[in-house]
């Protein structure tokens, strides 16, 4: 009777290769499928099975070495750059600064337009968004960062209609997401309230990219 | 006196008309280009105001003709498998003056592409893959394509083809798929979603502020998902459909006139509820509304 997720689904999820939203559709499922957890589970074990195979079988004669040189001499010596990694708090840290970054420039940005918005998110208090969220958050959050920059360098190509139809649903968007954070904040295991608040993300980035396809 | 009258102000009209309407009719020019084209070749289309009309056929080859601004210039080039026709609109266009109107007729499996800002798109008897974007311009589709895929800012998308797969999203426009469609999702943010598509084995219809309603059958298996957050969600379902319901609903109202609903809301606590449509082979209909309502009827 139940209408389980599909083989590429499973396997997208277990290689966590599906976005956020989609990932968070196929945990609900998973909660409450067994079948579906194996099959998971069967997928992760393969997973990690493959990957405790050796990397790579040595030839006989190590062909590489002799290209890697080859490369280096045709080329003059660049400098490798250690790869930076944050830690957890480091990264929670700028994940906050981000959020009121763009939170103050997102404000700013309506500020500068030319009629107030339709509704408005004042008295709604910026919630905490539960530990869970919280990295799809940030993505979502510099994706909307970007896009908002490149519209604003673009603006003068806008049609001042599409400007208010842009800034009437911004305003829509914002108020929703304001107000299901703050209930996700309530209730923080509530799976239901996490989907609906990254839908409404999803929605202002996609809203955004599509203001900005008639800027191009 | 009334014939006076009536002389008088037809004379007045006809003076007006004379006046006015030669210089609208001196602005536009008619335009007309022809060119052998492959039958799933890739046609891009801009047309910023007026109206675009594309029919496709089964012919190698596309044919334009319409009408455009006298100051505007149109364009229409590429080779067997590329084309692009476009209307170069001059720069400091206010929008107010005359759109151009084109008539495409296309090979019916090529791939579309269209782009506007106000204009008019309809396209009709394609069976290839669009992809139509308009800010404010209306987009309706018939026929039966491959994959459609459509946005607006405020413009209405007006669904009445089957496809194979359906992407449909705008800010505040109206959304309508009345065809059969396989995979289909809608978005809007204020603008109404209505399906009454009735073989949709995936779909998800997401609003924040719109209302949803769906009118379609559900077919055995299918996967349907509907999300609000201050929109209402009507689902008006045949008697007989069989489906596996989840509702959450955080403040807004729930109501049903189906018993398992009503069992399940007596049986249940929490905000979200679980019941069995039962039935062979049935569906999943996920139903998630913050403060909109929600209401599964018979239909």
């Amino acid at each position: 009777m139940i209408s389980h997720p599909t083989d590429a689904d499973l396997n997208a999820y277990a290689d966590d290769e599906l976005d956020a939203y989609a990932r968070l559709r196929i945990e609900a499922h998973l909660a409450s499928c067994d079948a579906c957890r194996a099959e998971v589970e069967a997928i992760r074990a393969l997973v990690a099975a493959v990957g405790e195979l050796p990397r790579a079988i040595a030839p006989t004669r190590d062909l590489r070495a002799g290209i890697a040189e080859r490369i280096a001499r045709a080329q003059p010596a660049e400098t490798v750059r250690p790869r930076r990694t944050l830690r957890v708090p480091a990264m929670l840290a700028a994940a906050a600064v981000l959020v009121v970054a763009t939170a103050s420039l997102t404000r700013l940005w309506m500020l500068q337009q030319p009629s107030p918005p339709a509704v408005s998110t004042q008295n709604i208090p910026v919630a905490a968004m539960p530990v869970t969220y919280r990295a799809d958050e940030t993505r979502y959050l510099e994706a909307i960062e970007e896009l908002q920059q490149m519209l604003e360098r673009e603006r003068g190509e806008l049609a001042p209609q599409t400007i208010e139809i842009l800034e009437t649903n911004l305003a829509i968007i914002d108020r929703a997401i304001a107000e299901s954070r703050a209930a996700l904040a309530r209730d923080p295991a509530n799976h239901d309230l996490g989907l609906m608040v990254l839908s409404a993300y999803e929605q202002k980035l996609q809203l955004l990219q599509r203001a900005r396809i008639s800027a191009l | 006196m009334t014939a006076r009258f009536v002389r008088t102000f037809f004379a007045a009209f006809l003076m007006t008309a004379v006046a006015v309407v030669p210089i609208r009719a001196q602005a536009m020019r008619k335009v007309e280009y022809a060119a052998r084209f492959d039958a799933r070749g890739s046609l891009r289309i801009w047309n910023t105001a007026g109206s675009i009309r594309v029919t496709g056929w089964d012919r190698d080859s596309v044919i334009v003709r319409g009408s455009v601004p006298a100051d505007q210039r149109f364009i229409c080039g590429g080779g067997n498998t590329g084309m692009k026709c476009a209307v170069d609109v001059p720069p400091r266009n206010d929008g107010k003056e005359p759109g151009s109107n084109l008539e495409l007729f296309v090979p019916r499996k090529a791939q579309l592409w269209i782009k506007s800002s106000s204009a008019e798109i309809a396209v009709t008897g394609f069976e290839g893959n669009l992809d139509a974007y308009s800010v404010s311009g209306s987009i309706r589709v018939e026929g039966d394509a491959q994959t459609i895929a459509l946005e607006s800012m405020a413009g209405p998308l007006d669904v009445q083809a089957n496809a194979t797969t359906l992407r449909a999203k705008t800010a505040s426009g109206e959304v309508r798929i009345t065809g059969d469609v396989e995979d289909a999702q809608a978005t809007s943010v204020s603008g109404n979603i209505t399906v009454s598509a009735s073989r949709i084995l995936r779909g998800r219809f997401e609003s924040i502020g719109g209302h949803t309603t769906w009118l379609g059958g559900v077919m055995p298996r299918a996967m349907l998902e509907f999300s609000s957050h201050a929109g209402a969600i009507e689902l008006r379902l045949p008697p007989t459909t069989a489906a596996d319901v989840t509702v959450s609903s955080f403040e807004g109202r729930f109501r049903s006139d189906f018993a398992a609903a009503e069992r399940a809301r007596r049986d249940t606590k929490g905000r979200e509820l679980r019941f069995t449509l039962p039935g062979d082979h049935g569906a999943s209909i996920t139903i998630r509304n913050f403060r909109g309502d929600i209401h599964l009827l018979r239909r």
